[in-house]
C-alpha cells in the first residue's frame, strides 16, 4: 500500500505537503514533534480530514488500486474494511452506554466478519470472556485500549492506523500493548503505521520511520540508520531525547545519590 | 548508604505511617516520606498504585488520613482545617491534567497572577521580565501570555500549569506525571528544569511511572504497589539493582533505543 503526494489545505495555508510512503509488510513510524501533522495524515487517508479542507495525493491499494484522497465517498467505502483507526484516547471512543459484547457483536455484523467471535477478539488482544459484560467506565485505560484494538480487529482490515496508542497508559501496559499489536499484524498479515513522538517506543515495534515536521517528510527510512546518522534537527532532536533515556542503564548500584 | 529518612536537614513535609482511606477501604498504608528543600523523592508504580492518593493526601484533598503528616514540625492529621494554611502556601501540586484545571476564563498571564495573589506576592506585569523567563523556564514562547487556555495546545496547557505553581514561589513542588502527555524533547527540557529548581533549594516530589527520568533527578525513589511501599532506596541502588518484581517490571517496559 502506498501514499502519494498526500497535501492538505486549509483556508489557503498548507497543513501538509507531499507527503509519499509506502507500508510494504513492515510496520512503519509516522514520527514528529507535536503539531507535525502526524494525525492529521491519519485523517487524511482516512476520509475524516476538516470538511473545509483541500486534499491532494492519492493511496494506492495493494491490488493496485487508486483512490484520489479527495475523495471522500471512496475513502468512507474503504474505512473499516481496509483502513482502521486505532485512536489515542480508546476510553473515549467507547459507546458509554454498551457493554463490551454489544459493541463488538455491532463490527462483527457491520463488517460480515464471521471468522471471529466477540470471545475470539478478546483472547487475541489479552482480556478474558469476563470483560464482554463489562461497561467501557469500568474498565482501565489499558483495558480500554484493548478493547478498541478488539474492535479494529473485527473489521478486519489491511491496514492498522494507530494514532499513539498508548499515550494515555502507564510503561508496562504500553509494553504489554505493543507487544499485542505487533504481534497480531504479524499473524494477522495486518499492515501497520502507527503514529508516535518518540522514538524509542517506535523501535521497539517498527523497522522504518518517516519523520514529520510542519507538515512535510523531513527524513525517512530505516529507524536504525535514523538513529546512526539523522540528518534534520526535528530528527535529532528526537534522537537525543531517546537517548537520553539511556542513563538509566548506564547506572550502577556504586554510582553517587544522583 | 544512610537511610534518606534519616539524613540530614530537617524535613519540611514529613509522614509517619501515612494512610489514607478510601470508601472505608485503606488504599494507601504505612507510608514514610520526607521532603527537605533542596531534594528530590520519587514515588512510582503502576497505575492504581495509590500515587496520586498520596499525592492529594499530601496537600490536604484526602480526609480520611491515619498516621502522621507534618508540615514544618505541626500536625496536620486530625488538625482543624486552618493548620494546613502553611502547607498550602509553601507546597504547589501540579496536577497530571493541569491543563484541563486552568481557568477557561482567564489568560496565562492572569492565571500565573492568580496563584501570585493568592501567595500574597507582587503581580507580574505583561512584559514583564520576570513572567518571561517563568514562561521560558517552562519551554513557552513568553508571547503566550496573552492567550487563554484554549487557544494552547495540551502540551502547552500542561506546561502553562507548572509556570502557574512556580509563579507562587513554593518551597515545595508535587508534580504527577508532570511529563507523560509532552513530547520526549519537552520532557526533557522540563526534567533539566526541575533539576535546576532543586539546586536552587527547592523540594521535590514526582510521581511517575517513567523510571528513565529518575537518575540525576531525585535522591530517592520509593516504588509503590497497591498502596504499599515495596522498594525504597536511594536512587541508584533503586534503579541498578532493582529487588522486588515491579520495580523490574517498570525498569524493562522502558522503551530503550537500539543502538546499531
Amino acid at each position: 500500500m502506498r501514499i502519494e503526494g498526500l497535501g492538505c489545505e486549509l483556508d489557503g495555508r498548507p497543513l501538509l505537503a507531499g507527503l509519499d510512503f509506502s507500508v510494504d509488510g513492515v510496520p512503519l513510524a509516522l514520527l514528529g514533534p507535536s503539531g507535525a501533522g502526524k494525525s492529521l495524515a491519519l485523517r487524511c487517508l482516512l476520509g475524516l480530514a476538516p470538511p473545509r479542507a483541500e486534499i491532494h495525493g492519492a493511496l494506492i491499494l495493494d491490488d493496485g488500486q487508486r483512490v484520489a484522497l479527495a475523495d471522500v465517498a471512496a475513502l468512507a467505502r474503504l474505512r473499516g474494511r481496509v483502513l482502521t483507526l486505532l485512536p489515542q484516547a480508546a476510553a473515549a471512543s467507547l459507546d458509554p452506554m454498551r457493554r463490551v459484547e454489544a459493541q463488538l457483536r455491532e463490527l462483527l455484523k457491520l463488517y460480515a466478519n464471521a471468522e471471529d467471535s466477540p470471545t475470539s477478539l478478546l483472547t487475541r488482544v489479552g482480556l478474558d470472556a469476563t470483560m464482554l459484560r463489562r461497561h467501557p467506565h469500568t474498565l482501565s485505560g489499558g483495558q480500554a485500549q484493548r478493547v478498541a484494538l478488539a474492535l479494529a480487529l473485527a473489521c478486519r482490515p489491511a491496514l492498522l492506523l494507530a494514532d499513539e496508542p498508548t499515550s494515555s497508559l502507564d510503561n508496562l501496559a504500553q509494553a504489554q500493548l505493543l507487544d499485542a499489536l505487533l504481534a497480531i499484524c504479524q499473524v494477522r498479515e495486518i499492515q501497520l503505521i502507527l503514529v508516535t513522538h518518540d522514538l524509542a517506543l517506535a523501535g521497539r515495534i517498527c523497522r522504518r520511520a518517516v519523520i514529520l515536521d510542519a507538515g512535510r517528510v523531513v527524513e525517512s527510512g530505516d529507524i536504525a540508520d535514523i538513529v546512526a546518522a539523522p540528518r534534520h534537527p526535528v530528527t535529532t532532536a528526537l534522537v537525543a531525547a531517546a537517548r537520553r533515556a539511556d542513563a538509566l542503564w548506564s547506572l550502577t548500584a556504586a554510582d553517587g545519590m544522583t | 548508604m544512610t537511610d534518606m529518612s534519616e539524613g540530614p536537614g530537617v524535613a519540611l513535609l514529613r509522614a509517619r505511617g501515612l494512610g489514607i482511606a478510601l470508601g472505608g477501604r485503606e488504599v494507601v498504608t504505612g507510608l514514610d516520606i520526607d521532603l527537605r528543600p533542596g531534594s528530590a523523592v520519587a514515588l512510582v508504580g503502576p497505575s492504581g498504585a495509590g500515587k496520586s492518593a498520596v499525592l492529594r493526601a499530601m496537600v490536604g484533598l484526602e480526609p480520611a488520613l491515619r498516621g502522621s503528616l507534618q508540615f514544618a514540625g505541626a500536625e496536620l492529621v486530625g488538625a482543624p482545617a486552618r493548620a494546613w494554611q502553611p502547607l498550602r502556601r509553601g507546597v504547589q501540586l501540579c496536577w497530571q491534567d493541569a491543563g484541563t484545571a486552568l481557568d477557561p476564563h482567564l489568560t496565562v498571564a492572569q492565571l500565573l497572577n492568580e496563584a501570585r495573589v493568592l501567595m500574597g506576592l507582587a503581580r507580574w506585569r505583561v512584559g514583564s521580565v520576570e513572567l518571561g523567563e517563568v514562561l521560558r523556564r517552562v519551554a513557552l514562547d513568553p508571547a503566550l501570555a496573552r492567550r487563554l487556555p484554549g487557544s494552547l495546545s495540551g502540551g502547552q496547557r500542561q506546561r502553562v500549569g507548572l509556570a502557574r505553581a512556580l509563579a507562587a514561589e513554593p518551597a515545595l513542588l508535587l508534580a504527577d506525571e508532570l511529563t507523560s502527555a509532552l513530547d520526549r524533547p519537552v520532557a526533557w527540557e522540563l526534567v533539566d528544569l526541575l533539576r535546576g529548581l532543586r539546586q536552587a533549594g527547592m523540594g521535590l516530589l514526582l510521581v511517575t511511572h517513567d523510571l528513565s527520568l529518575l537518575p540525576g533527578t531525585v535522591d530517592e525513589v520509593i516504588v509503590l504497589r497497591d498502596g504499599e511501599v515495596v522498594e525504597r532506596g536511594p536512587t541508584a541502588r533503586v534503579l541498578a539493582a532493582p529487588q522486588h518484581p515491579v520495580t523490574r517490571a517498570l525498569r524493562t517496559a522502558v522503551p530503550r533505543l537500539h543502538s546499531p
